[in-house]
C-alpha cells in the first residue's frame, strides 16, 4: 500500500497529495460559488443589483482605470437600458455556477477561458455599477481579482493565485489601520464624533429621536468612548499585518472580519460584506493546497 | 517570503507581480487618485472634526418626511444617494474631465481632452431626473408617487445635537 505524508501531517493512504490538493480546490470553487450566490441574494433581496437600480445618470469618479474605460462609452449601454442591466445581471449570477459545472467536468480549457471572461466583466461590471448612484468601488474588489484564481487551471498555479488574493485581502484591512496613523485620525480625540455626524447626519436629521439615533448621540457626545471604539476598530485593522508573517493566525483573523463586518453594519451602517470572496483563502490556508506552492518553490 | 518563492516559480508571475506592488506604491505617493484594483482604503482615517453646518437632504412623499430609521441601510442610501449626486454630477464631472486632461497632457496623449462625449450626461436634466427619481422611488419604498417634496436644509450643530435653519425646495413632484 502506497502512503504519502500531506503537508498538514496527515497520512493518506494511496492517494497522491495533488488529489487532496484537487478536492480542495474543488472546495475551493464550491465557495467561491457558495459565496457568490449569497451576496447576489443579498444584493437582490436589498434592491441593489444593476435591474434594481435602473441607472440614468452617472458621476465620475477620481479613478484613472474608470476614465479609460468612460471613453469607450460602455457604462452608456446600461443607463435607461432594463434589458442590459437585466443580461448583466444574470451574467453575474451565471458565471460562477457555469464554472463549478465546468470544474466538475474537468473541461480545463474551457475554465479558462470562462475565468477569463469573469475577470473582465465583473471588472466592467463592477466599475460600471459604481458610476451610478450605488455604492464604492473598493468594496468590490472580491468581485473584481478573484476571477485570478479561476484562470488557473494546474494546481500550482491556483495556488499561488490563492496566495495572492490573500495577500490582497490582508493589504485592504492592513492598510486601512495604517493610513489612520498616516493621515492622523488616530490622534485626533474627537474623530469618532465627527465621522459618526458625517455618517449618520441624514438620519441623525430625520429621525432624531429614534433608538439608533439616540445610540449615535450618545457616542457623539461622549467622544471618549467613540474614541476608543476607533482606536478598536485600528488596532483590529493593524492585526492583520501579522498575516503577512505566518499563516498560523488565519482563523483568527477570519474571526476578527466577522467582528470587523458587524461592527461596521451596527457603528457605520456600511455593508462591507461584498469583500468576502478575499476571504476565501484563509479558510484554506492550512491545507495542501496551500503547501503546493510552498513545496514547488524550494 | 513569497515574492521570492514566485521568482523561483516562475519570473512572469513575479514581474507582475512586483509591477503591481510598483502601481501600488506609486497610488501611496499620489493620494487622491486611485487607478482600480489599486486603491487607498482610508476608511475615515483623515482628521474629522464635528463641523458647524452640516448639509440634509429630505424626501417627502405625500407630504410625509421619509426617515433613516424606516429603512434599511441600503435603501436609505437609494432614497437620498442619487439626490446628492444627482445635484453634484455636473460640478464633479467638468472637474474630473479637468484632472483627466492634465493627466493626458503629462502622458503625451493629444487629442482625447476635447473627447467628452462620455464623461458628461448634461441630456439628463431636471425633468429628467424627477421623472425617474419618482418611479424609482416609489418602485422600492412602497409609496405611491402622487406628491414628491426634496429638500435641502442645513442643520446647525450646537455641540449636543443638530438643529433645523435654512431650506430650500430642490423639487416638487407632482403626478
Amino acid at each position: 500500500m502506497e502512503w504519502a505524508t500531506t503537508a498538514t501531517g496527515r497520512f493518506h493512504s494511496a492517494v497522491s497529495i495533488p488529489a487532496i490538493a484537487y478536492r480542495q480546490q474543488t472546495k475551493v470553487i464550491y465557495m467561491y460559488l457558495f459565496v457568490s450566490l449569497l451576496l447576489c441574494a443579498d444584493r437582490w433581496w436589498n434592491g441593489m443589483l444593476l435591474s434594481q437600480l435602473q441607472p440614468a445618470f452617472f458621476v465620475t469618479p477620481m479613478n484613472v482605470t474608470a476614465w479609460a474605460l468612460m471613453f469607450t462609452g460602455i457604462h452608456e449601454l446600461f443607463m435607461n437600458n432594463q434589458p442590459a442591466c437585466l443580461f448583466a445581471d444574470l451574467l453575474l449570477v451565471a458565471f460562477p455556477v457555469m464554472y463549478t459545472l465546468l470544474h466538475i467536468k474537468q473541461y480545463a480549457k474551457a475554465k479558462i477561458m470562462l475565468g477569463g471572461c469573469m475577470l473582465v466583466f465583473n471588472f466592467v461590471y463592477a466599475q460600471c455599477y459604481t458610476l451610478y448612484p450605488s455604492n464604492s468601488i473598493e468594496g468590490h474588489i472580491g468581485w473584481m481579482l478573484f476571477p485570478v484564481v479561476l484562470m488557473c487551471h494546474r494546481l500550482t498555479d491556483f495556488s499561488f493565485a490563492l496566495q495572492v488574493i490573500r495577500f490582497v485581502f490582508l493589504f485592504f484591512l492592513a492598510t486601512a489601520g495604517v493610513w489612520k496613523i498616516r493621515n492622523g485620525g488616530i490622534f485626533n480625540p474627537g474623530q469618532m464624533s465627527g465621522v459618526l455626524l458625517l455618517q449618520h447626519s441624514q438620519l441623525l436629521a430625520t429621525a432624531p429621536s429614534s433608538f439608533l439615533a439616540e445610540i449615535y448621540y450618545w457616542l457623539i457626545s461622549h467622544p471618549a468612548v467613540g474614541y476608543l471604539l476607533y482606536l478598536a476598530a485600528t488596532l483590529l485593522e493593524l492585526f492583520f499585518i501579522v498575516g503577512f508573517f505566518t499563516r498560523k493566525a488565519d482563523r483568527w483573523l477570519l474571526l476578527l472580519l466577522f467582528i470587523f463586518l458587524i461592527t461596521d453594519i451596527l457603528v457605520m451602517r456600511i455593508k462591507y460584506w461584498e469583500i468576502m470572496h478575499l476571504a476565501i483563502p484563509l479558510f484554506f490556508s492550512r491545507s495542501d493546497l496551500f503547501a503546493i506552492a510552498d513545496k514547488t518553490s524550494k | 517570503m513569497f515574492l521570492y518563492k514566485l521568482y523561483r516559480y516562475k519570473r512572469s508571475l513575479f514581474a507582475l507581480a512586483v509591477a503591481g506592488c510598483l502601481i501600488q506604491l506609486v497610488i501611496f505617493y499620489k493620494q487622491g487618485a486611485v487607478a482600480t484594483p489599486f486603491f487607498n482604503y482610508g476608511m475615515y482615517s483623515e482628521k474629522i472634526l464635528s463641523k458647524d453646518q452640516y448639509e440634509i437632504y429630505k424626501v417627502y412623499v405625500n407630504g410625509e418626511l421619509l426617515k433613516g430609521d424606516d429603512y434599511s441601510i441600503q435603501e436609505w442610501d437609494k432614497i437620498y444617494v442619487p439626490v446628492y449626486m444627482y445635484y453634484a454630477k455636473d460640478t464633479t464631472n467638468e472637474l474630473m474631465i479637468e484632472v483627466r486632461n492634465r493627466l493626458l497632457l503629462k502622458l503625451q496623449l493629444k487629442g482625447l481632452e476635447a473627447d467628452n462625449r462620455y464623461f458628461e450626461n448634461r441630456e439628463f436634466n431636471d425633468e429628467a431626473f424627477i421623472e425617474w427619481y419618482a418611479a424609482y422611488l416609489c418602485g422600492f419604498s412602497g409609496h405611491s408617487s402622487q406628491n414628491i417634496r426634496v429638500i435641502k436644509q442645513n442643520y446647525q450643530w450646537n455641540g449636543q445635537q443638530l438643529l433645523p435653519a435654512d431650506s430650500i425646495v430642490l423639487f416638487q413632484y407632482r403626478q
